[in-house]
């Protein structure tokens, strides 16, 4: 066991040092929350108006999901790049716990979404969002917001499994910011046409969105936070399960 | 001595395509067996399969006298994999790389061992440049390094100068050979005979899926035995008159060229040479046709080629 986490910890600086050896995906990390605060609060603010809400602060909760979905992307790259490369070759012909591998990217993944999340909120507050969430409010926000980090790492985690190339990833990846596209985000799910207030309603942005922005901004909640749990811890257990599935066949092969 | 690799029957299919179809051979410790065969022959494959990162079919397979496909983990920790594509971080350094696979295998002195490891393979200068800035030798180097970490008893080389420049590929092989010398088993996959020749002290012909010879080289060239030797005449009537004295030979006789099959002993070579002078006639060219581990290569998969067919 103690190997297992060692092997991990050694695992996750490598993929730290070259995290921090790319400039340019730092910066655009930091910086991309704050485009798309400044794009969608000021640009849309504008035009948009939701009744009972700021649009600033209607929009963070999304916003934030959004750029975990982006940052959690990198993910998906670098697992491909080391599953296509020699090097997987490498750590498995050493006698590494076999779950180290995996286990540093998801580690990498979940830290740095954790970081681009509290600048998103950084980038938030700048442009005038303003939440009434108190310290237990603050505290069940942070639970399900690492939850979701981690459902998302593992599906990232699996798409550079699966993926044929860098190109195959970056189409799927969309798909995941679409998923906040089409979601209470940027406008209520009711004034989506039927099919697309369907899909809206029942996918896993939604509710934890809703979820987000009820404790925010002390808005009504009904049974939003635990449909949030729900998804979250659904699709951590089956993305866990499946991404070691594919994982081991990879390498039995 | 000890044999430390042993293959027995081992067999391996890739959905309908039969890769390997019961390879069998051992290396003895502290030497270096060459793996030789084209492209597709299956040398990867056996190469995978012994260091567990693929399942075989039949057959088996002990290294260090661990059971690979039962103790796949006693047998990682006693080998070392440098496969066909340099299995080196670009993002990392040179030194960064040696320390991520020294920490890994847990060896207390890992510093110690890559300071050692760097200027073994003189790199000293480059060690803390990206190795995206290597050059194709620098990162083969470095990949070999890397499977040095931690001085594994065998160390598996899939096709090490594939891709090198012949000054790269010299630098290669007096590192190998150096390994060697330390007592290091090496088994090495190559589709180059001059390779195998030159750095082996047992080479095997993996060809059809099978070993279809194997030996030291030079047991390699006695398969084929026959030394032939051409001999050019002035004219055509000389080498007429030539071809009535050397009765007995085996020939082939061109029109001032005959071609004559010997034992490749000096014995037949003299008598043959005697014939010609006694009955008065001059040799304008002589040349010795040597057979190369090239000849007996294409001279064995063309049998095993043919016979199959």
């Amino acid at each position: 066991m103690s190997k297992a986490i060692s092997d991990s910890y050694i695992m996750f600086k490598r993929c730290l040092i070259k995290t921090s050896r790319s400039p340019e995906a730092v910066t655009m990390a930091i910086v991309v929350p704050f485009i798309m605060m400044v794009l969608f609060g000021y640009v849309f603010g504008g035009i948009a108006s939701i009744e009972g809400f700021n649009y600033i602060n209607f929009i963070v909760p999304g916003i934030i999901l959004q750029c975990i979905c982006n940052s959690s992307a990198a993910t998906s790259l670098s697992v491909h790049n080391d599953m296509s490369k020699g090097i997987i070759d490498r750590f498995r012909s050493i006698q590494i716990a076999k779950s180290a591998f995996i286990s540093g990217h998801v580690w990498m993944s979940v830290i740095r979404s954790i970081v681009i999340t509290i600048a998103t909120f950084g980038a938030a507050f700048m442009i005038g969002f303003r939440p009434t969430a108190g310290f237990a409010e603050w505290l069940v926000i942070s639970g399900i917001l690492i939850l979701f980090i981690i459902a998302m790492t593992w599906l990232v985690v699996i798409i550079g499994l699966v993926s044929k190339d860098a190109e195959a990833i970056s189409g799927i990846n969309f798909l995941l910011v679409v998923f906040v596209f089409l979601s209470s985000a940027f406008a209520p799910p009711e004034t989506l046409p039927t099919v697309l207030r369907v899909f809206a309603k029942h996918q896993p942005m939604t509710p934890v969105i809703d979820a987000l922005r009820g404790l925010l901004l002390g808005t009504p909640l009904e049974n939003e936070i635990e449909i949030a749990l729900i998804w979250c811890i659904g699709l951590i257990v089956f993305g866990f399960v499946l991404a070691v599935h594919i994982y081991k066949s990879k390498l039995t092969k | 001595m000890q044999k430390i690799i042993e293959v027995k029957g081992l067999k391996k299919s890739f959905k309908q395509n039969q890769v390997l179809k019961g390879v069998d051979f051992h290396v003895y410790k502290g030497k270096i067996f060459a793996l030789l065969g084209s492209n597709g022959a299956g040398k990867t494959t056996c190469v995978r399969i012994l260091s567990t990162l693929t399942k075989a079919d039949g057959g088996s397979a002990a290294i260090c006298g661990h059971d690979v496909f039962k103790e796949a983990d006693n047998v990682r920790g006693c080998i070392s994999l440098t496969g066909q594509y340099a299995a080196v971080d670009e993002i990392l350094t040179g030194r960064e790389n040696l320390y991520l696979i020294g920490e890994l295998k847990h060896l207390p002195d890992f510093r110690k061992q890559t300071e050692k490891l760097l200027s073994l393979i003189n790199l000293e200068d480059a060690a803390d440049r990206r190795v995206l800035e290597y050059s194709g030798g620098m990162r083969r180097r470095l990949d070999i390094a890397m499977s040095l970490m931690g001085k594994p008893q065998v160390i598996f080389l899939d096709e090490p100068t594939t891709g090198l420049d012949p000054q790269n590929r010299i630098v290669m092989w007096d590192m190998i050979a150096r390994l060697a010398e330390n007592g290091t088993t090496i088994l090495l996959t190559t589709q180059y005979l001059e390779e195998a020749e030159y750095l082996a002290d047992h080479i095997a012909i993996l060809h059809n899926g099978i070993i279809t010879a194997e030996g030291s080289p030079e047991e390699l060239k006695k398969i084929l035995p026959i030394g032939e030797i051409s001999l050019e005449f002035m004219n055509s009537t000389d080498a007429d008159k030539a071809r009535g004295l050397l009765e007995g030979y085996p020939l082939k006789a061109g029109r001032k060229i005959i071609e004559v099959s010997t034992n490749g002993s000096a014995s037949q070579l003299t008598d043959i040479l005697n014939r010609i002078n006694d009955g008065g006639l001059t040799i304008s060219r002589f040349t010795q046709n040597q057979p190369s581990l090239e000849d007996a290569f294409l001279t064995l998969i063309g049998e095993k080629g043919g016979k199959n067919e």
